[in-house]
Order: structure tokens, then sequence, then C-alpha cells
């Protein structure tokens, strides 16, 4: 009997104990901080994760995230957003917006996530003095990028530079502009020295600091000094400029088309700086900007056009009501050389007068005789699309006009039916959007399976050499200015060397509306077009400058009322032979473009401001 | 505690019973006549045995059928007949043995015997069933020993219940139990259960703890008995699991006596319970073109007066997208097979079961096959008191769906309009954008086969040298697994041209998951259990336990097939072949007690409680006890209330009160609070994969985990439950009731109350000072009879409760607006907006009265709300608390049954108190003419219709938004009555079967769930569902016919 009683004592307190170690279960799937920071490899996949929320957070797919829309294309004219002109897109352009509004701001985590890194990596004692050296320029460069983002929306931001504790005083005051833009341009300047002349696509160069740099102090200059010629900042954005050996004859630059109609030819883009890519591995249409490009087709449009303008192929579960239409507002900005060679505007040549039809007064489809960035950019009445798979109709009852929009407006009346296609994802303007459109992208049913690599450009030497001449137009030397704007003109625009100086050698002045000013906000807007928002900055950053700058929270000229900011939105309706067109004007419920002087600094969201205590910007109190 | 439907069971198992031995009592008959065909002729008397008549009956003097008579000690034994006599032979100072479920067994000592004896017996009925065994955590009660706050449900009449799972079964029978459906997809439909108002339960099956899933997929017909543990004394014994309450299913072990085989089969078919009208062409045409009128675009701008007289007669040829998408009844069938049987030494049960449901589509592209078996074994050495039970079960699940999921589908539907179109006139799939049937019809699925092994095995020693001392150890190690393939390829389609999109092979793709989850639970147990003085009952547990789960999953994809004939990963474009996988462990264990100590199941009390660890925290911080105390005072059983009981009014009443502190350490969703994520106390980075691209190469990243939090811990619910229970009528009546009163503490939150947001991190969870309160009632009364030949018994069981934010983490944003903030509470209101909402009538209204800042074009038809702080304007500040959200805080039900010579009737009736169901945007209308979709949304103001149901035509963009805002106006109360089942049956061993030797039961039933509802909310779609947008699989109407068959 003892001898059961044992045995059952002896398998109790087997079981009572050990208890510990049988609770201790680990997961299979993180690792920890000290395994981060003592080695080279998942310190380099730390840094990662800040160039991708940092790079990410200003794509051009931000224009589908309410939230960015101030950051995205459709706050200017250059594009209709959403089917119609739709009131939800269109609201910030008509300056609804109110201290409500979040527009974001600077990410706290992210920042932390930077401090430890710098401090981890200085303090490590396993990691090499030069993979300090470089990782530090890397950190210093991405929060200059990220500080950039919030500085043009707001002005003076929180500076947080290094690691906060629960002992600090959270409640941090804005520093002034000049101090944010100082800390940013601080930041790059560090960066310049100490990141490599070259690295693995996707990484920060000294050129990228250079580039970035010269963005940077270009609205510093306007925002902290008024743009005035003698300011410090535009010596930055030269000295910036010729770091990056920018020369007359624009030996960096390749052909536009190259680095937005295919991923292999981006890649090997020499022009492109710094790219951001996606993999084909996890990105599908639905992941870049042409999701929002799609034109549909599924046979709903009329006989007439069925029979003038067929479609074999249907073109459907593609783009969304996001939608960007090019505006007749920015296709008039692609100039065109006229019969004799010279540059001009569109409407000043000579094909107004000689061309039988619409495509050879403006078009020209067979001679390409406008700005080529026109043919890499902006799709037009009667292109070729989705790799030659259909020729589309933009026209009065055209097979992939808008049967709702303005292009078709009374056609009841005079045809008797309902013109255009009644797909409402098709254009409203007469264009559609094709830079960042890879030429390879054909119809699918469903375009999260079309699995593709995808590459955005963050910094390129275009906009440099664009950089490099706004700041000699601004400090008044216009000879340089006209120099480093025709390499863009040139090998971008194809147009002939000797016809660009041509056209600008009369051109003087950097006021708004004197020749030079207008021609290279023109030359400035169809190279950057779609790119990081640029024409919105670009003008906020000239319209500054007409106001004098920021100082005590005011305008110091009271604030100059930005023109090219407001009012109806253009398009074009051709006539249904394709001989004749008129433009017409669009607005929506909520009305045309508005701008006032508040503007230049957006509301900072009211219900951070009260918690984070920091002041709201002028005019949106 | 009074057990559910006790008494029900007790005639329908005396009737069944009775029925399932018939054949047996011919066989005993048969048997009788052979052993007594000497007798007429006197010669041959077998020597030393006398042949035994007798009568056994009840003690109003009705026949008992079936009852077993048996001499102790000898195999010997038979059966009553339905005239209740019985033939057996049987020698002098043979103990006759006579037993029936629900009466009390009764030993004769033949001190007398000869050949014309014959015995007249009456059995008494097991008066109040007090002492039946009840299935607790580890361990046993009966009612007369029970003090804590728990109930049973009978699932016996459940069988004929066509029910694909056990949570609906459980709706609307069991005080403090609330079970709402919300869908009824197959393979999908497990509905929400509460207990009491709390979170998701604790699902224990055949003493090991199990998950809903498992619960879900049981075979009904196996289960024995169902106990729901509700207050702190009945679940500490679960320490932090089972704040929510516990679910505790007993599976059937084998009975000594005969060998029984059961069948049945059951066909039944699958309709929408209340599908909502939807708007025909013409009145879709009618609604664009108020709708566009009402946003400025003229009179008919959407179809001309010509155009609508138009459509007006041709109705047909327009689309009906339910009725192009969806049959009018889906098939369900169910069958099971059990066997039962077994000597005092070997027991044993097993069973098969299957089942099949389709869905509502019109193709066969969704259903599910189950298939559950289970054997379980029972031997009992009975030299050295040793008791092995083996219990080996499974299933196998089967589910198909189409390529796209519930939601999509219906998404895809209600987006339609009449004037769109799924085919082209050729009758080819049309290319309608998001066309439902391109899915339905499309050569994509998604198929799942989920198996489930558990083995099982129980070992009891009842140790020869303490009388009452057992000493045991339980095991169970299962293994589920689950492979799953999702290919995916789109049906050709045509546009208006005839143009065929045929799937572009890139656009094909496959993804294949497979998982193994392994568990494995021990218990080592020691028991005791002594009388002292015949007065004294002592009864103590302790129990070891430990649970170990070890999973992982493998998951492949692939695109780009050329063929689709070869549905395989590496078919596709190899570079696209991607691969992950997971694994995990997770382990806990318990000590648990229980003392309890009863003077003459007159005065009990009892302890329990559990000292349970979990890896959830950093060590040290693991483990926590759960103490409970109960009392119950069995009052009826004092001398001075016998003047009471002999009254007739009482015959049982006891009083009972408990308290203790249950834990809860489960994922549950509160939105105020985190949860109990795994590993949240140990400080980690992430490893990302994928998430850079570099040189054109994804590269990964490690971002900081989230902070650990070390001092987190489970959260404490402290339960108090005062009942009664009690019996009257002579036990006709019987009933129990119920006060609850439950505070969880314990919340874990980041310290909200400071701004610290520039740190950049989370701050650490920290146990907060967040409480939750619940306080309700919950009861039950059956009163049961028999009126000649009929058997009735009528019940009925209620849960009502109030839960409140007692203490609440809210920031000081929220703080800011008494009015919306939730501290002080109830916990169930539908959301926060605007109150007091009416319809501006007339331009008056809209002048002289307050109105929001950015209504700029208010007219009679839009919503007026109400200025709560009076300051003139209506903005934030008037938004108030509002309403009675979907999920009840008031449930009821009725159980009937009927039984008449062979016939029966049972129907259960399920209701709720207040509820309101939110109108969404979709139901709104308010994104526009795409969510026009039913003919109730018509019913908008005008000057002719001012009580409409919705206000006048509009959309979110129209005045900003006035219309659309949160508000009371689209909270609509959902309340309803339903008859949740009703099932006819009829058994043949009443007539024509009667003389069947070999039959024991014949039965055909037909069978009906969720046949009727009442309520107001009715007319926009089945009362129960979350919300009316109709974008989810519906409800169902079942309608079922089937038979029982016993040999």
């Amino acid at each position: 009997m003892k001898k059961y009683i044992y045995s059952v004592a002896f398998l109790l307190l087997s079981g009572l104990t050990a208890c510990t170690d049988f609770l201790d279960t680990k997961p299979f799937d993180k690792i920890t901080e000290e395994q981060t920071w003592s080695s080279e490899n998942l310190t380099t996949s730390f840094i990662y994760q800040i160039y991708a929320d940092v790079l990410g957070s200003d794509s051009w797919t931000a224009a589908y995230a309410h939230q960015n829309s101030c950051r995205a294309e459709g706050m200017t004219k250059n594009v209709m957003v959403g089917t119609l002109n739709q009131a939800y897109w269109s609201n910030d352009r008509a300056e609804n917006m109110t201290k409500q509004n979040d527009y974001g701001w600077l990410s706290y985590n992210l920042l932390w996530r930077i401090h430890t890194a710098m401090d981890k990596i200085q303090n490590s004692p396993k990691l090499p003095a030069a993979y300090k050296d470089v990782a530090m320029g890397e950190l210093h460069f991405l929060r200059a990028a990220h500080y950039f983002l919030y500085a043009k929306q707001y002005g003076g931001l929180q500076i947080i530079d290094r690691i906060y504790s629960l002992e600090d005083d959270l409640q941090i005051p804005r520093s002034s502009i000049k101090d944010t833009y100082d800390f940013i341009i601080g930041d790059l300047e560090k960066a310049a020295t100490s990141l490599p002349e070259t690295a693995k696509r996707g990484l920060a160069t000294k050129s990228a600091a250079n580039a970035l740099l010269m963005r940077v102090a270009l609205q510093a200059a306007a925002y902290v000094d008024g743009g005035i010629a003698t300011s410090d900042y535009y010596k930055k954005v030269i000295t910036a400029g010729k770091a990056l050996k920018l020369n007359e004859s624009g030996s960096q630059l390749v052909s536009y088309e190259k680095m937005f109609r295919s991923y292999e030819q981006a890649i090997a883009s020499e022009e492109l700086i710094l790219t951001r890519e996606r993999s084909k591995v996890n990105t599908s249409l639905y992941d870049c900007p042409m999701q929002y490009q799609g034109l549909w087709n599924t046979g709903k449009y009329s006989t007439y056009a069925q029979q003038h303008f067929p479609i074999n192929v249907t073109m459907n579960f593609w783009g969304m009501d996001g939608g960007s239409w090019p505006t007749q507002d920015l296709v008039d900005d692609y100039l065109v050389q006229d019969t004799n060679g010279s540059i001009k505007y569109w409407g000043d040549a000579s094909y107004v007068n000689t061309g039988a039809n619409t495509d050879e007064k403006m078009y020209f489809s067979k001679t390409r005789k406008r700005d080529a960035r026109f043919y890499t950019t902006v799709l037009y009445d009667s292109c070729m699309y989705f790799n030659g798979q259909a020729r589309i109709f933009f026209r009065r009852d055209g097979n992939c006009s808008n049967a709702n929009s303005k292009i078709n407006e009374g056609s009841e009346r005079e045809y008797g039916y309902k013109a255009g296609n009644v797909e409402n994802y098709n254009s409203s303007t007469g264009y559609a959007m094709i830079k960042y459109h890879y030429d390879h992208v054909v119809s699918l049913q469903d375009p999260g399976a079309q699995k593709l690599d995808y590459c955005y450009s963050v910094l390129r030497y275009g906009e440099a050499y664009l950089n490099m001449a706004e700041a000699y137009l601004m400090t008044g030397d216009f000879a340089n200015a006209k120099k480093y704007m025709i390499p863009t003109m040139v090998i971008h625009g194809g147009f002939n060397q000797a016809k660009a100086e041509q056209y600008l050698a009369n051109k003087t002045g950097n006021d708004w509306n004197d020749e030079l000013f207008k021609a290279y906000k023109r030359e400035r807007n169809v190279e950057m077009v779609y790119e990081n928002n640029d024409r919105y900055w670009s003008l906020l950053r000239w319209g500054m400058r007409k106001s004098g700058g920021i100082k005590n929270n005011e305008y110091l000229n009271n604030g100059f009322i930005i023109p090219e900011l407001q009012g109806s939105l253009r398009g074009i309706r051709i006539s249904r032979d394709g001989k004749t067109y008129e433009f017409f004007e669009d607005n929506n419920a909520v009305g045309e473009a508005r701008f006032s002087t508040k503007r230049y600094l957006l509301p900072i969201n009211e219900s951070f401001r009260l918690k984070s205590g920091v002041k709201q910007n002028p005019g949106w109190e | 505690m009074i057990k559910q439907n006790k008494k029900l069971s007790g005639h329908y198992r005396k009737v069944l019973l009775g029925l399932l031995v018939l054949s047996s009592i011919d066989v005993a008959d048969l048997r009788a006549t052979t052993w007594a065909t000497p007798l007429p002729n006197g010669g041959i008397v077998q020597q030393q045995k006398n042949v035994l008549k007798g009568t056994i009956k009840d003690e109003n003097g009705e026949p008992i059928i079936g009852a077993n008579v048996t001499i102790k000690g000898q195999n010997n034994g038979t059966i009553t007949d339905l005239k209740g006599n019985f033939v057996l032979k049987c020698e002098k100072n043979d103990i006759l043995i006579i037993s029936f479920i629900g009466y009390k067994t009764q030993k004769i000592q033949l001190t007398n015997v000869g050949n014309n004896l014959f015995l007249n017996i009456s059995m008494q009925s097991d008066n109040n069933l007090l002492d039946e065994i009840v299935v607790v955590g580890y361990g046993t009660t009966s009612v007369r020993k029970n003090s804590a706050s728990i109930a049973t449900v009978d699932t016996k009449p459940l069988k004929a219940v066509p029910y694909s799972d056990m949570t609906s079964a459980l709706q609307g029978r069991v005080a403090g139990v609330i079970v709402q459906q919300g869908s009824a997809e197959p393979g999908q439909n497990g509905a929400s259960v509460s207990i009491r108002g709390n979170g998701e339960p604790l699902y224990v099956i055949d003493g090991f703890i199990a998950d809903k899933e498992r619960f879900l997929s049981l075979n009904k017909d196996d289960i024995k008995s169902t106990t729901v543990l509700k207050d702190a004394a009945s679940t500490a014994v679960y320490g932090m699991n089972a704040g929510n309450g516990v679910i505790l299913v007993t599976t059937k072990q084998g009975e000594e006596g005969r060998l029984s085989i059961d069948y049945q089969s059951n066909f039944g078919f699958n309709q929408l319970s209340y599908p909502t009208e939807r708007m025909n062409a013409f009145e879709y045409a009618t609604a664009i073109n108020k709708l566009n009128q009402s946003l400025g675009q003229g009179l008919n701008s959407f179809k001309s007066p010509q155009e609508m007289d138009e459509i007006a007669k041709n109705l047909g040829s327009y689309t009906n997208w339910e009725k192009t998408c969806m049959r009018n009844s889906a098939p369900q069938n169910e069958h099971s097979l059990s066997i039962s049987g077994g000597s005092q030494k070997l027991k044993f049960y097993g069973s098969l079961n299957y089942l099949k449901q389709g869905g509502i589509y019109k193709t066969d592209v969704l259903n599910l096959n189950r298939y559950n078996y289970r054997t379980n074994v029972s031997a009992y050495f009975d030299k050295i008191g040793v008791t092995v039970d083996l219990n080996v079960n499974g299933s196998i699940k089967d589910e198909k769906y189409p390529g796209a999921g519930a939601w999509t589908i219906y998404s895809r539907m209600r987006d339609r309009t009449p004037f769109e179109k799924a085919f082209n006139k050729d009758g080819n799939l049309s290319n309608q954008f998001d066309n439902p049937m391109l899915v339905l019809q499309g050569p994509g699925y998604v198929k799942l086969r989920t198996v489930y092994n558990q083995l099982a095995a129980k070992v009891n020693w009842d140790l020869p040298w303490v009388k009452g001392l057992s000493v045991g150890f339980d095991g169970n190690y299962n293994i589920e697994s689950q492979s799953k393939v999702d290919w995916k390829e789109t049906a050709t389609y045509y546009d208006d041209n005839g143009n065929a999109t045929v799937d572009n092979p890139s656009n094909i793709s496959i993804s294949r998951s497979a998982y193994m989850d392994n568990q494995y639970d021990w218990n080592f147990r020691v028991n005791y259990k002594t009388t002292i003085k015949n007065n004294h009952n002592i009864q103590a547990t302790l129990v070891h336990t430990r649970q170990f789960y070890k999973g992982d999953n493998l998951a492949s994809a692939s695109n780009t097939f050329y063929t689709t004939a070869i549905k395989q990963i590496q078919k596709g474009d190899a570079a696209s072949i991607t691969g992950s996988n997971w694994e995990g462990e997770k382990a806990s264990m318990g000590y648990v007690g229980r003392l309890h100590y009863d003077y003459k199941n007159q005065y009990i009390i009892e302890f329990s409680g559990r000292y349970d660890g979990s890896d959830n925290f950093p060590s040290k911080k693991r483990f926590g006890f759960f103490p409970s105390i109960s009392l119950g005072w069995a009052i009826s059983e004092e001398s001075f209330f016998k003047k009471v009981k002999d009254l007739g009014v009482f015959d049982y009443l006891k009083m009972r009160g408990s308290y203790g502190q249950i834990g809860i350490n489960i994922k549950d969703n509160d939105d105020n609070e985190k949860d109990h994520w795994d590993y949240a106390y140990l400080s980690t980075y992430n490893y990302n994969t994928n998430a850079y691209v570099v040189n054109g190469k994804l590269v990964n990243t490690v971002t900081p985990g989230s902070t650990p939090s070390i001092n987190m811990t489970w959260y404490t619910r402290t339960k108090y439950d005062i009942g009664f229970d009690f019996m009257t009528l002579k036990n006709k009546l019987e009933g129990t009731i119920d006060w609850f009163f439950e505070k969880t503490k314990g919340y874990l939150s980041a310290n909200n109350y400071r701004y610290t947001k520039p740190i950049g991190y989370e701050l650490p969870l920290e146990v907060s000072k967040a409480e939750d309160r619940i306080e309700g009632l919950d009861g039950s009364l059956k009163y049961s009879d028999k009126i000649g030949d009929l058997d009735f018994s009528v019940g009925a069981n209620f849960t009502l409760y109030n839960s409140l934010y007692a203490k609440t983490n809210e920031d000081s944003v929220t703080l800011a607006n008494p009015r919306i903030r939730k501290q002080g509470e109830k916990m169930n209101y539908v959301g926060t907006g605007y109150i007091g909402t009416k319809f501006y009538q007339s331009p008056e209204e809209v002048l002289n009265n307050p109105k929001r800042e950015t209504s700029k074009d208010l007219r009679p038809g839009d919503l007026w709300y109400a200025d709560i702080n009076g300051d003139g304007k209506i903005d934030g500040q008037d938004q108030h608390r509002y309403g009675h959200n979907s999920s009840p805080s008031f449930v009821y039900g009725f159980d009937i049954f009927l039984g008449w010579k062979g016939f029966n009737v049972m129907a259960n009736i399920q209701g709720t108190g207040p509820r309101e169901t939110y109108m969404n945007s979709y139901v709104q209308g308010s994104e526009g003419e795409r969510r026009l979709d039913f003919k109730y949304q018509l019913d908008t103001w005008s000057p002719e219709n001012r009580n409409a149901t919705f206000p006048r035509p509009g959309n979110n963009s129209m005045n900003s938004n006035n219309n659309y805002a949160s508000s009371d106006f689209w909270s609509v109360k959902s309340q309803y009555v339903r008859l949740k089942s009703l099932t006819l049956s009829y058994n043949f061993k009443y007539s024509v079967l009667k003389r069947v030797n070999w039959l024991q039961n014949f039965t055909v039933f037909a069978s009906g769930i969720n046949l009727l509802a009442v309520g107001p909310s009715v007319k926009y779609g089945d009362p129960e569902a979350k919300d009316f947008d109709g974008y989810s699989y519906p409800m169902m109407r079942t309608y079922s016919i089937g038979f029982q068959l016993g040999f």
C-alpha cells in the first residue's frame, strides 16, 4: 500500500514542480533590441524602414487620401480630379478647408526611431566608423526630408532633435520658420558631407542631399527672406547646384520619356538622383499611379461611336473614381515649334490657321511639334492606348469621353441621344494622364493581378537645373537663369538649342508677369507636372516672394493672391468629326478654385493643436 | 439552480425511453413466453427457478412502459411492456431491482416465491430530480447540493430541430444566456453567445478546455448534457479564463443494458427569412428622378416621362438582382447514427454524423459538408476499483466558397440597379462592372478542409484503503489541421458588341495554405468524499492542470497559369511563387481546489478556486489566485417550513449566494481597452519582410515592437450572485431566479491622462482605474403536467441586465462634452450624435429655429435636431448618446411541449426587449444612387407624406450632409419576438408498429427554424440581423422533415 501512496505522491510532486519552465514560451517571429543594434545588417534594416516611411509619405498616390490632398496635384488647375470633378476631390482647391482638417504633422514615432538609431549607432562599440558615418548621413537626410514635407505646409515646426523622455516638457512650441529651415538645411549639409558619392538605388547619396538642399533652400528663401536677391538661401542653392556639377549642356539629363514610361528605362536613367521603387512581388496596378489614370469601356457608348470609333477590347475593372484628367490649362503650357522653327505658345503658331483639323492645329500626332514632354505626359484625342489595344477618342460622342461631362453637354438635343461613354470613369476634360503610366500595361479584368516593378522619381537633375535657374532668376542674374533653363527645354522638350536660346533671348524680369518669369513658370510646370505636387509648392513659393516672406506670423506685403490658383478649370470639346474644337469651363458644386493669403500656411488640426499646445497659423484661428 | 427543461426532459424521456425499449418488451415477452410455455401444462417446471409476473405502475396508476426489472448480481433482466407487465424467472431471496429514469429505484427481496406470484409494483417518481447528477467544472454535483448559479440545457428535444450548430440551439432556452445570430452562411453562421451580457464564454468539452469552433461543430446527437456556469462559485475553478462564464458539454457514454442503435435523417431547405423587397425598374427610376430633383438637376433628369411609361410597360425586362443571383431555397440535410450499450465492466458509445448545407446562390458554389465521429469506451476493473475511459472523436469539415466572400457578392448585388444586366441578350455573362454573377459563375473558388482529431483518456482509481478517496488522471491530445486552396480565375465575359474578355493567364492565381495546431492538456485529480454521522457531507477536490499548444502554418502562392488543368503552385510562373510560415506556442497551468460541506443538504458551504498561471505575463507575475465562496440554505428542509410544505405550495425552496473573483485573460475587443496580446510584456523588435526596395530588390526592415508592458495582468471580475431555486405545486412548477452583480477592473490602458505623444512611442499598458459593471436578473420557470394522455410542459426564461461604464480612461477631449462621455453611462447605446430629431415640416420651422451652421439650404423634409444646450445653434456641443444598440439587454424565451399518444409538438419562442438598429449610410441612401435598393427607401418625406421613414430625397453632399449626420433619427426600433423553432413528430410505435419486435422507435417529424417574427423592424429585414444593409449573407428560415429509427 505504501508503494502506491509513494507513487501517487511522486506523480503529484512531479506535476506540481517545474512550472516556471513550462510557462516560459517564446515568440518565434521576433528579434530583440540588443540583436538589432549589435548587427550591421539589422541596423541597416532599421534604417531601411525609415526610408520606406519618409519617401512613401509624399508619393503621387497620396492624392487619393483626403488627408494628403494638400500635397496632391488636384490643388492646382493642372488637373480635374474625380469623375466629373466631384466635390469630394475638389474641396481643398476651392479652399474649403478649415482647422478641423487634418493634414498630418511630424511623425513623432518616426523621429523617435531616427533618434534611437542615431543614438545607438553613435554609441555602438561594434559598428565600424565608416559605416557609422554613412548611416548618420542617411539619418540626417531622412530627418530633413521628413521635416521639409511639413515645413512647406505649416512653416515653423516643433524642432525635435533627440530622444524625448517623459521627464521632458512635452508641450513643445513651434520654432520660427527660419529656425525650422535652418534645422533642415543643417541636416542636409551634414548629410552632403557624410553620404557616399554613389549608393544602391533607393538610398541617399551626396547628390541626393544637395538636390534636396536646393529644393529646400529655394522655399526657405521665399518664406524666410521674402525672396530678396541677397538671400543667403539662394547662395546655398547655387553652391549645391555647383556641387551637383550642373552645366550648360545638361549632361546628366536623359530623354524625358525614359524616366516615366517604363521601369527598365527609368532605373537605367542617370538623371534620377534618388528613386523609390516598388517590386512586382507585392505591387500591382493598384499600388501605383496607374490605378487612378484608367479609362473605361464596356461597350456602352453610342452606335455612331461604335461605328466610327470602335474599341474591340473591354477595358474595365480598372481605374478608380479618383481620376486625374489634365486640363486645357496644363496643355496650354506645352510650347510648339512653328514652321520657321521658332518656339511659341501653341495658340500663337501658324498651325492654328493652317491646320485642317484639331490634331493639325494643336497636337501634331504625326510630326510631334509640341514640346516632347506633352507626348509623354498627356493622352489626347485619337491616341492609341493600352499598349496599342485601342484607339481612344475624347471628342464629343467619342468612345472614351464621359457622357455626363461638358464634352457631351446638349448631345441629346443635337443628336437625339446621350453621346459619349456612359461609364463614368472616362475623361471629363478631353485628356487623360499618361506620365508615370507604363507602356506595356494592357487592360485586364483584375488590376490586382497585373504585377509589376515600379519606379518613382524622388529627386532628379531636371528639377535641379530649374532650381538652379530659379536661384539665378530671383537674384536677378538672368543670363545664368536662362543658361540653366535651356537644358530641360532642349533635352526633355526636344527643342533646338539655338531656337530655345532665341525664344528666351528677349525675355527678362522676375516679377510675376515679366516675360522671363512667365517662361520659367511654364517650363517648370511642364517639366515637373505630377511630381511631388511641385506646381502648387512653387506657386506658393513665388507668391510668398511677392508677399515679402513671413515675419512674426505676418506677411510683409499683406499677402499676394496667386492668380494661377483661382478660377475655373478648362477642358476641350472637340467636334465629332475632329475638325473643330472649343474650350469649356467647368466647376463643381463646391465652386471654382479659390485662393486667399491664409493658404500660404495651412491650418493645423485643431484637436491636435489643443492637445499639443502649438500655435495656429494666421487666418485659421 | 433547477435544470432547464428538466421536467420536459422527464416526460420526454419517459415517453421516448418507453418507445426505445418497446421492441425489447416484445423480445422479453417472447422470452417470457418461451419460459412460460411450460406453465399452462403445469408439468415442466425448471428446477429452483420460479416465474414471477408483475405490473409496474406509477403513482397515478398508469402503467410504466419500459421499466427495467433485474435481479441483483445476475445478468437476468427484462423490461415492462406497453401495459407495464413483466415476466421474469427468479429464486427465493433474489433481490429484484426495478428502475426507470425519473423514478426512484426500488429493491424488493423475494422472500416468498411461487409460480403464481404476481407483484403489483408502484413506483415513486423520483420526486424533483433533486439528486440527479449535474456536471460542473472538474466534478459533478446535484441540484440538492449545489450552491452556485448554473443552468443545464436539455439538448435532447433539439434532436429533431435542424440547427446546424450548437450556438443557435441555445438561443431562447437558457436563463442568463443571450444568443444573437447575424448570418446564416453555411460554415460561417456561429451566433454570438454571451452569458449575462459578458463577452465570449469559455467552452469546456468533456472536461477539457475547447473553443467555440469545437462547440459549433459538435454533433448535437452526441451531447449528453450542457451546463452553463454563470457565477463566481461555478467558474472559479477555471481561473483567469472564466470571467465571461463557461459552457460545459459532456458527451454521451454507453449505458449498461441492452444494445441500442439509433438512426436519424433529416432533409431540409433554407429560404431567406425576411427578404427585403427591392425596387423594380420603375420605382428605382422614380427614386433617382426624385434624388436628382432634390440635387437641383430638374424634373425627370434620369428618365423622362415617356421613358418612365416605357419602363412601366416592360418591367419584366429589367433585372431583379436577387432573383438573378439567388435560388428559392438551399438544401440542407443531416444523418446520424449511434450505437450504445455495454455491461457493468465495459460500456461503449459510438456515433457517426453527416451534415450537408448548400448555399442560397443560384450556382452550387457554396456548400458545407461535415463529418463527425465519436467513440467513448469505458472499462471498469471492479477488483481494483479503476475506471478507464477512452474517448476518440473527430470531425472533417469541407467548405467550399465562391471566388469572393459573401460581403463582396452581396455588396455587388446591392449596388446594381435594375437597368444593369448580369447577362447579355445572347445569354452570355455581361461585362457589367462588379457583376456578382461573374463570381458566382466563375471557375474561381476557395476550398477548405479542416480535420480535427482528439484522443482523450481518463483514469480514475477509487483507492481501496481509504473509502471515498480517489485519484485520477485525464489527458487529451488533439490535432486540428486545415488545408486551404484559393483559386482565382475569372469567367469569360462579353461586352455589348459580343467581344469576349478571356481571363489573362497572369490574372489566374492560386494560393494554398495549411496549418496544424497541436494541443495537449492533462489534469491530475484527487477527490475525497465522505459522510460523517450520516449528516455531515464533505467533498474535496484538488486538481493540477496544464495546457500546452503548439501550432504552425505554411502558405504559398503563385500566378500566371497557361493551363488551368493543373492547379498546383509550381505550374504557375516560377518567379511569382511566394511562401511564408508562422509558428507559435502557448502554455497555461493551474491548481484547482474545491471544498464542499453540507449538513443534510440543508446548509451548504463551498469554497473553490484556482491558482492560475499563463505565459501571457512576465515570469513572477504569471500566477493569480481566483477564489470563490458560496452558501446555500434549503429553507424547505427546515422544520418551520413543514407547514408551508404541507399546504402543497412549496415543495422545495433553496436560497443561495456566491461571491468570488474571476479573471479575464483573453483577446477581447473592447472599444476602450487594449487586449492581452501575446508577449506584450517582452521587449521585441519586428523583422518586417519585403518592406523596402533597394537596387530593385525587396529588403527586410526592422521596427521597434510595441513598448513592453511589464506590469500587464489579467482583468479581474468580481461576481456576486443571489438566487432561489424552488419547486411548487407538487413539483409541477419549478423555477429559479438569480440576481447578479459583476464588477470588472484591471483594464489595461496606457496612461492617457497626460499628453505624451511627442515621445514617439506608445506608453506601456498599465492596470488602469477603469471599471465596468453589470447588474441583472435571470430566471426560469417551468410547468409540467399530464392530463389524461396529454403530456405537456411550458417553460419560460429570461435574462435582464444593465451594463455600465463605471470608470473610464477617457482623455481630456472626450471629457469636455459630458453628454457624449461614457463614464457613468450604460454601455449599450447606439452612438453619439444629434437627438430629438424630427422633420422640419414648414419653411417657418426652418426659419424660426436653431440650425446647423453649415446647413445653408434647409427645407421642409430635412432633419431638425434638438438644440440641447440651448445656445441657438446646432453643433457638436449638442451631440448626445442615444438609443439602445442591437445587442439586447433583455431577452426571453418560451419552451412548449405537448405529447399525446405518440404525437409531439415542441416549440420555442424567443424575443428581446428594447433594441435598436442603426440604419447605416447604405440604407440611408446617403451615398446616392447606387445605394437606393429597397422599396421602403421610397418612403421619403413630401408635403403629402409627412410621417415618412426617410427625409426628403438627397445625399450626403447635399446641404453639408445635414440629414445623414449621426442622429437618433436613424436608430430604428428592432425588438422582436420570433417563433424560433417548431417541431411536430409522430412515433409509429404507438400505432401500426406496436408489434414490430425488432424496431424500437420509428418517428417521423417536421421541423422549422425562424418561422415567424413580429417586430417593428421586420419590414426592413430579419430583425435579428445587426444591420439592414443586406451586405452580408442573409438569415434563413429552415424547414425540414425527417425520421428517427431505433433498434
